[in-house]
């Protein structure tokens, strides 16, 4: 082995180490409308978690930073992380939600509707509907 | 290469090239596990973190399939036209370097701002993929910088280093086309 092999060892090593000094960014947290009609995700959760709203309101979901993901209504079972461990979407909302591309659904009939970012594991949320 | 029975194989040679890379391998999957975590990094005019990763690393896979081709062809291993004329090796170079940069913000995206996750077996095995990806890479550039190495190492190294690419382009960025579609 010579010296140009343990130098571009030596710089793999360093390439790697690099990352790991940066500084942290705050995530960008505008002030959300609390309108109480719009959720916003912030990383990967849903701000706020848990909804509550009168039959007829249309609920807006939206991005606030460059993670996308998506709405899916069903349930769920959580472990005890937080984390889902088992998902079955109820077909009323499933879609994309990214910046740019929010999600609107107007609730109709009172109820509890618990939903979920497919993607993200810890990402659930709730709406309650009341009369 | 063929002289290897004459001066013998470079055994610890051979050895430092591959703990090399297993090493590289083994440090991105730590710092992604210890140091990932969801962050916000700019994505320009892409809507999302995901969607700017997934044409990256298409792009990026376009270039290493190109590598896989002009390899073959140097190998003499591509029908119809056996031997690689002299500007094959340079163009094979200067792509394979091109696509390893074009790859690194890919990486620092996901190691840094998500990390090692095993919390599905599709990110799982993605980030595996994804390590494995540049130990295969670090390897194969220090064994071509040695002498005395056996000749199935360099093909083993480009092939190991193309298929995990395409697996972690394959749970990454084929895997968010199917859920968004190639709209955004
Ligand atoms: C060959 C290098 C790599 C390529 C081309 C690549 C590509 C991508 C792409 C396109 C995505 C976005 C789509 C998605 O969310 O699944 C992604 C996500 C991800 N990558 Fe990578 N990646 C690479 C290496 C790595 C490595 C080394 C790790 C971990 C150590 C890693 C961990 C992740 C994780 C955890 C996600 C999921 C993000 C989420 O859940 O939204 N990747 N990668
Ligand atoms: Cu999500």
């Amino acid at each position: 082995m010579n010296q140009r092999a343990a130098g571009l060892a030596l710089l793999f090593g360093a390439a790697i180490s690099f990352g790991a000094c940066s500084s942290d960014d705050a995530g960008a947290d505008p002030a959300s409308p609390s309108d109480g009609k719009t959720v916003t995700t912030k990383l990967l959760a849903f701000e706020p978690e848990e909804l509550t709203v009168k039959a007829g309101t249309t609920v807006t979901w939206t991005v606030s930073d460059s993670i996308g993901h998506t709405v899916t209504t069903g349930t769920f079972e959580l472990g005890g992380d937080g984390l889902r461990t088992s998902e079955n979407p109820d077909g009323t909302i499933d879609s994309q939600l990214a910046a740019g591309e929010d999600v609107s659904y107007t609730f109709t009939e009172p109820g509890t509707y618990t939903y979920y970012c497919s993607i993200h594991k810890g990402m659930s949320g709730v709406v309650e509907v009341t009369k | 290469m063929a002289d290897a029975h004459r001066t013998g194989l470079d055994r610890a040679g051979l050895a430092v090239c591959l703990l090399a890379g297993v090493a590289v391998a083994t440090t991105l999957g730590v710092v992604g596990a210890q140091q990932g975590q969801p962050r916000l990094l700019p994505v320009w005019w892409f809507t999302s973190m995901q969607s700017m990763k997934a044409w990256l690393s298409s792009a990026v896979l376009l270039m290493i399939v190109a590598q896989v081709l002009t390899a073959s062809w140097m190998y003499g291993r591509l029908p119809l036209v056996r031997r690689a004329p002299a500007w094959v090796g340079p163009i094979h170079r200067v792509n394979g370097v091109l696509a390893f940069l074009l790859s690194l913000p890919v990486a620092y995206y996901c190691v840094y701002a998500f990390g090692f996750d095993t919390l599905t077996p599709r990110t799982t095995l993605h980030s595996v993929a994804g390590c494995v990806f540049y130990g295969a890479f670090a390897s194969k550039m220090i064994g071509l910088r040695m002498a005395r190495l056996p000749g199935w190492l360099i093909p083993v190294l480009g092939g190991t280093l193309f298929t995990a690419f395409v697996v972690a382009w394959y749970l990454s960025s084929w895997w968010w086309f199917q859920l968004v579609g190639y709209g955004r």
